[in-house]
């Protein structure tokens, strides 16, 4: 009784960081790419480490907070046309290809030992080097804590409240944004390109164009998700590399790809099942058969092992719409 | 059909499963049976079991709860083992003790992975937040502390420190944030000057692109060229690092071996292995090899001989064999299986013994309480030297200043938290490419 | 055509191929050569501690060779001067139990001939319970004719660039072996399959357990592994590759599977094996030959060459190869000419998890190990050497690897260190920019 009253307060935890929701934001963006255009956009992380480093350089070089969000927003745009001019042409799998290189070369450059005075190399960029710009803007006590039921958090500093209603609030938007767009004429004609390339084309839109829209535009969301990411942690090329385009991915399939609410059900899920499967494990397979360490490895294993039994049986994943999901050549 | 294949999947991921675990079945066993540089002293020792995993019940003011947070899984998995032994070791050796504030301690173990998975980790430090533990211990990982360390030190507050933490960014970051690892410059100092002294003025250091290995090889760069020797490979501002995610080293030991070395540094982790494969292939003279804290360990599948002569440092006097028993016996009982590392076993027991201890003296288990008295227990206010928890904790309670020392021998903290001096042991390799103990000195 | 390079080599029979392997594989048992210890003689010790003080240098010759038999002299702050003579290995140490300056000298009229010293005396501040290290810098040498043979600088960094370009080829062809499959499999089912790289840690893990753990020989424990890990391709293909196509499952969701077989296998090996990387021998070899490489390196190159000759061979000259390559050209009209598509692309999965199990094995006996982690390394790489060569072809593949390797291995020459995979990732993009279909793909492939 008292594991399980512990294990869904942690549950509550876990939904509540700003880390979900800058997963959430970064998944949103996938979605818009893969979900709705079809595009098979590998290199998500990278979108989010391009903004992160325009965010916290601007902001560690004395350009304030909006300026740093509008670097932010700016580099991913950069990058998505950068990427998306020469590779959107390609069919998919040279896209994920391609995506997935530029998005490891970001992070290696980043990381290069001789960038250490503008990136801070493989340590990257502290927290407290930008946080503060962002943690002024808060209406909220600059100290403090605050207590809602059994979670206790700072008003402002670290993973605050503040950050906390930020991020959702943002994840909010952004999925009324993704559900008007793709109402609208415009998402329409993403879907067409998802569905059948050639039919859209010969209708005379221009596919180029829409996919680079979609591009940049899933981009820009990802720089947000890894700005809001940062702002609890601090700038580092690795945390923001394949592993966690896989991640967002394996969100986004969860909830279900082409549906609004997917990729936030989805991050929200897979943070409480992977913390599930550990805590249960660790709460009733004694150390003769899994020793501490083989715990969250077995964990994993279960989630990798989890992926693809979900694409296998339930492509759509929770929300999504088995017709909407044709996009399979 | 959707029967079918489900029952089919199953099948085939039960079967390669239940394979896999027979070929590891076979590999776990003979591991074990030839571990070297673990003395087979361990029936000796009657090894205690693991402290309770805490409940919600447990109350945060009375009841010492340990968080920990070390790499479980990742690329740094290989040294979570010698951490894990050590923390629990030391809550094992409290209760046994009488606990701290008169109750048993208790643990939460958490997994704080690598920089790779930031996910894993913030994940686990919001469950120990939530659980408002004590104190935290970890993360090994400097880059990992960096990137949760902001929700730590956020309000209210709790007391993080890590066995294994270098990075000089860290010195002085915050109030809550304490270390016990080896200092860069204390150890820099005692491998520059043993080059030196071994007559080698060009020295190569084979780095890798992490906080650790650069922030050593500046520090032993200046030693070396204080003393009259040059960096000729791997120096400051050239651009020779290698990723840490490195896995062939050929062309890396070709361009050190190209600016002839009279030394070499392996300034790495768990890439020394293929290091020293790459080296010895190209007919470098091993003894003229030094190993830092964070690869001086046994090489026990390496062809015996190999690495006769090497040297290198680790934090510490000469490493206690009864101290790795005991280790050893914790590990082998609650953990199942044989301990192949001590790296930062030492660090974490001295960690757990002073975040004990000061939880003793500030008379209760909260993080506010124990913050204050991190530093008297680590000896900054000269107080009655004492080594063990038992002996200490007459004066913690008494609220007589004291000063623990432990196995790791770093000495009191300084004001940026940082251990100020501390002994390094210098070690040979023998035949067996295992290493012995040759001096210690302070830095 | 792009097979039509090697389709005018010679000889359609692969029976030469087999003999071959085993002599090589023999030849390389036979080169095993343990590396020679040297036991050090025994040095006047001194250890720091509360009272103590140690200052000690080595006098060494530009050969590295020890120079003995002389005088060095220590002058404390207050008290009479110490004087030591070296023993064999050029060491000299005094205990002190007083901080301050120290005056160490060398009496350079007790230096061998030949042998110079500039700086003769140096001043040392000493701390107790630490080393205070004197280097002095003796130029000349010992040996007999007294005359030093020192490399030029640039004939040291010829010399580098050369081995850089040797090991960069021996990274090539290991690329090649490991990425051939993935190729295949590309090229008769439009997979790109993301665990392929964990087929490669596979080999190396199964590997240790059979040469490493139970102590086979090497060669059988070799041949055992290459033989399990076909097998692992034989039954992911039953179980569930085949079984999903069957079911119409597309290939991005296909992708996606993979990707997470991918997660499940590395933290399984992390499980059964531990962090750490682990080797099939712990045996060294020693560079032997022009090309700066061990007996094991040229063995595997030698194995990589004939192994992906042969598999050309099998491509063009044999029934089953040519219905490969028609699958690959075609599923549909494969098909209805009368091939078993499915046949073959359960050929395909077993040739390409062996040849990735077999890669493993070579990698892990070159590199001197293999970790959890070093497939996922290596996938990026792969994918780049087969989308440079073109996705799908099977000397696409090859022609991208060699590239890869070698740029991988050679970029330290002009660029930093850590940008190694950096560079090759560049590259892979440049050349997608101009020939999007890779350089032996073929365009209609790419729309």
């Amino acid at each position: 009784m008292d594991f399980l009253n512990s294990l869904f307060t942690d549950f509550g935890a876990q939904i509540l960081t700003s880390g979900t929701a800058a997963f959430a934001i970064a998944a949103i963006g996938v979605n818009i790419h893969f979900g709705y255009t079809g595009l098979l956009n590998f290199g998500q992380a990278g979108f989010m480490l391009i903004g992160a480093y325009g965010f916290a350089i601007t902001i560690e070089s004395g350009g304030g907070f909006w300026l740093g969000v509008l670097m932010s927003l700016l580099a991913a745009v950069l990058f998505a046309l950068v990427l998306g001019i020469p590779t959107v042409k390609l069919r998919g799998d040279y896209l994920a290809i391609v995506t997935i290189a530029a998005a490891e070369i970001i992070r290696i450059v980043g990381g290069n030992a001789l960038l250490e005075p503008l990136t801070g190399g493989v340590a990257g960029i502290l927290g407290s080097q930008f946080q503060p710009a962002f943690q002024a803007l808060s209406f909220l006590p600059k100290t403090g804590t605050f207590t809602l039921g059994p979670y206790t958090y700072p008003y402002t500093e670290g993973d605050s409240w503040w950050l906390r209603i930020v991020g959702w609030s943002l994840v909010l938007i952004f999925c009324l944004i993704v559900w008007l767009l793709m109402r609208s004429p415009w998402g329409r004609v993403l879907r067409g390109i998802r569905e059948d390339e050639d039919a859209v084309r010969s209708l005379g839109k221009n596919v180029f164009a829409y996919k680079m829209q979609s591009l940049i535009l899933g981009g820009v969301l990802g720089a947000v998700g890894g700005d809001i990411f940062v702002l609890s942690s601090s700038v580092q090329p690795d945390s923001l590399g394949r592993t966690t385009t896989f991640l967002i991915y394996t969100c986004l399939l969860l909830g279900g790809a082409a549906s609004i609410f997917g990729p936030v059900l989805g991050a929200l899920l897979y943070f409480v099942l992977r913390i599930g499967i550990t805590d249960f494990a660790g709460q009733f397979i004694p150390s003769s058969i899994m020793n501490s360490q083989q715990i969250p490895q077995f964990a994993w294993i279960v989630v990798g092992v989890g992926l693809m039994l979900l694409v296998i049986f339930r492509p759509q994943g929770i929300l999504g719409n088995k017709k909407e999901l044709a996009f399979n050549d | 059909m959707i029967k079918t294949l489900r029952g089919r999947a199953t099948l085939t991921i039960v079967g390669v499963t239940a394979l896999a675990v027979a070929l590891a079945g076979c590999a776990n066993n003979s591991t074990s049976g030839s571990t070297p540089g673990a003395k087979p002293s361990t029936s000796t020792v009657a090894a205690l079991p693991k402290a309770a995993t805490c409940t919600s019940s447990d109350d945060a003011t009375t009841t010492f709860k340990l968080g920990t947070f070390l790499p479980l899984t990742g690329s740094l998995a290989f040294l979570g083992p010698g951490a894990v032994s050590g923390a629990g070791l030391a809550l094992s050796e409290i209760n046994k003790d009488g606990g701290v504030l008169g109750k048993p301690t208790c643990t939460i173990d958490t997994d704080s992975s690598d920089t790779d998975n930031p996910t894993i980790g913030n994940s686990s430090i919001a469950k120990l937040l939530q659980a408002k533990v004590s104190a935290i211990l970890g993360a090994e990982s400097s880059s990992v502390t960096e990137n949760v360390l902001s929700k730590v030190t956020a309000s209210p507050g709790t007391v993080m420190i890590s066995p294994a933490n270098t990075d000089d960014k860290l010195t002085g970051i915050s109030k809550w944030y304490f270390r016990t690892a080896p200092n860069n410059t204390v150890e820099a100092n005692a491998l520059g000057s043993q080059i030196i002294s071994d007559g080698h003025t060009k020295v190569g250091i084979l780095v890798f692109n992490d906080p650790y290995g650069t922030n050593l090889r500046d520090a032993t760069q200046k030693i070396v060229e204080k003393n009259g020797g040059t960096v000729t490979y791997g120096a400051t501002g050239k651009g020779q690092e290698f990723p840490s995610t490195q896995t062939t080293f050929s062309s890396d030991v070709s361009a050190v071996l190209a600016t002839k070395p009279d030394a070499i540094v392996i300034d790495a982790f768990d890439q020394t292995q293929a290091i020293i494969t790459a080296l010895a292939s190209a007919g470098w003279t091993m003894k003229n090899t030094y190993f830092v804290d964070g690869n001086l360990s046994a090489y026990p599948k390496l062809a015996p001989g190999t690495l006769t002569g090497a040297q290198g440092t680790t934090q510490g006097v000469n490493p206690n064999s009864a101290f790795k028993a005991r280790l050893d016996a914790w590990y082998v009982k609650n953990e199942g299986k044989k301990l192949t590392t001590y790296s930062y076993a030492a660090e974490s027991y001295d960690a757990v013994m002073l975040l004990a201890l000061s939880a003793d003296a500030g008379k209760s288990a909260t993080s506010a309480a124990i913050q204050p008295k991190m530093l008297p227990a680590s000896g900054s206010t000269n107080g009655t030297v004492c080594k063990t928890y038992a002996a200490c904790l007459p004066l913690a309670n008494a609220g007589t200043d004291f000063h623990y020392t432990g196995p790791s021998s770093i000495g009191p903290f300084n004001a940026g938290h940082d251990p100020s001096t501390g002994y390094i042991g210098i070690y040979k390799y023998n035949s067996t490419n295992n290493f012995d103990f040759v001096s210690a000195v302070k830095g | 055509m792009h097979f039509s390079r090697l389709s005018r080599s010679r000889s359609g029979s692969k029976k030469w191929v087999l003999p071959t392997l085993v002599a090589l594989l023999l030849a390389f048992l036979a080169t095993f050569i343990p590396v020679g210890a040297t036991a050090s003689a025994a040095v006047p010790t001194c250890s720091p501690d509360a009272t103590t003080a140690c200052v000690r240098g080595t006098l060494l010759d530009d050969d590295s060779n020890a120079v003995a038999k002389v005088s060095v002299t220590l002058t404390p702050p207050t008290g009479p001067e110490e004087t030591e003579v070296t023993g064999s290995t050029g060491q000299w140490v005094f205990s002190v139990h007083e901080k301050g300056q120290y005056k160490v000298s060398v009496d350079t009229s007790t230096l061998p001939k030949g042998l110079k010293l500039a700086v003769a005396s140096k001043t040392l501040t000493v701390a107790l319970s630490s080393l205070a290290p004197a280097a002095f810098d003796i130029t000349g040498s010992q040996t007999s004719d007294g005359h030093v043979v020192q490399q030029s600088a640039t004939s040291l960094y010829l010399l580098r660039v050369w081995q850089q370009f040797a090991s960069g080829l021996r990274l090539g062809l290991l690329i090649a072996l490991a990425s051939i499959g993935l190729s295949l499999v590309y090229g008769t089912t439009g997979l790109s399959n993301f665990a392929h790289a964990e087929q490669v840690t596979l080999g190396g893990m199964l590997g240790f357990t059979f040469a490493g753990v139970l102590g086979l020989n090497l060669i059988v424990a070799s041949v055992i592994t290459v033989i399990l890990c076909a097998l692992t391709g034989y039954l992911q293909d039953k179980f569930i590759w085949g079984p999903l196509r069957k079911r119409g499952l597309g290939l991005n969701q296909l992708m996606i599977v993979t990707i997470g077989l991918s997660i499940a296998l590395e933290y399984t090996y992390q499980y059964f094996y531990g962090g750490q990387p682990v080797a099939m021998t712990g045996i060294i070899q020693q560079n032997t030959g022009p090309l700066y490489m061990t007996p094991i390196s040229y063995l595997s190159m030698a194995i990589a060459v004939v192994v992906l000759v042969a598999v050309g061979l099998f491509l063009l000259k044999t029934r089953i190869g040519r219905a490969t390559r028609a699958v690959s050209d075609n599923r549909a009209l494969a098909a209805a000419s009368g091939i078993d598509v499915d046949r073959i692309i359960r050929l395909v999965w077993i040739i390409s998890t062996g040849l990735a199990g077999l890669a493993g094995v070579l990698y892990s006996l070159v590199q001197g190990g293999m970790q959890w982690s070093t497939g996922l390394q290596l996938l990026l790489l792969m994918f780049a050497a087969v989308t440079l060569g073109g996705l799908g072809t099977a000397f696409g593949a090859l022609v991208g690897s060699m590239i890869i390797g070698v740029v991988v291995e050679m970029s330290n020459l002009v660029l930093s260190a850590d940008l190694k995979y950096a560079t090759a990732l560049v590259i892979l993009i440049l050349v997608l920019l101009v020939r999007p279909q890779g350089i032996l793909g073929r365009r209609e492939r790419i729309g």
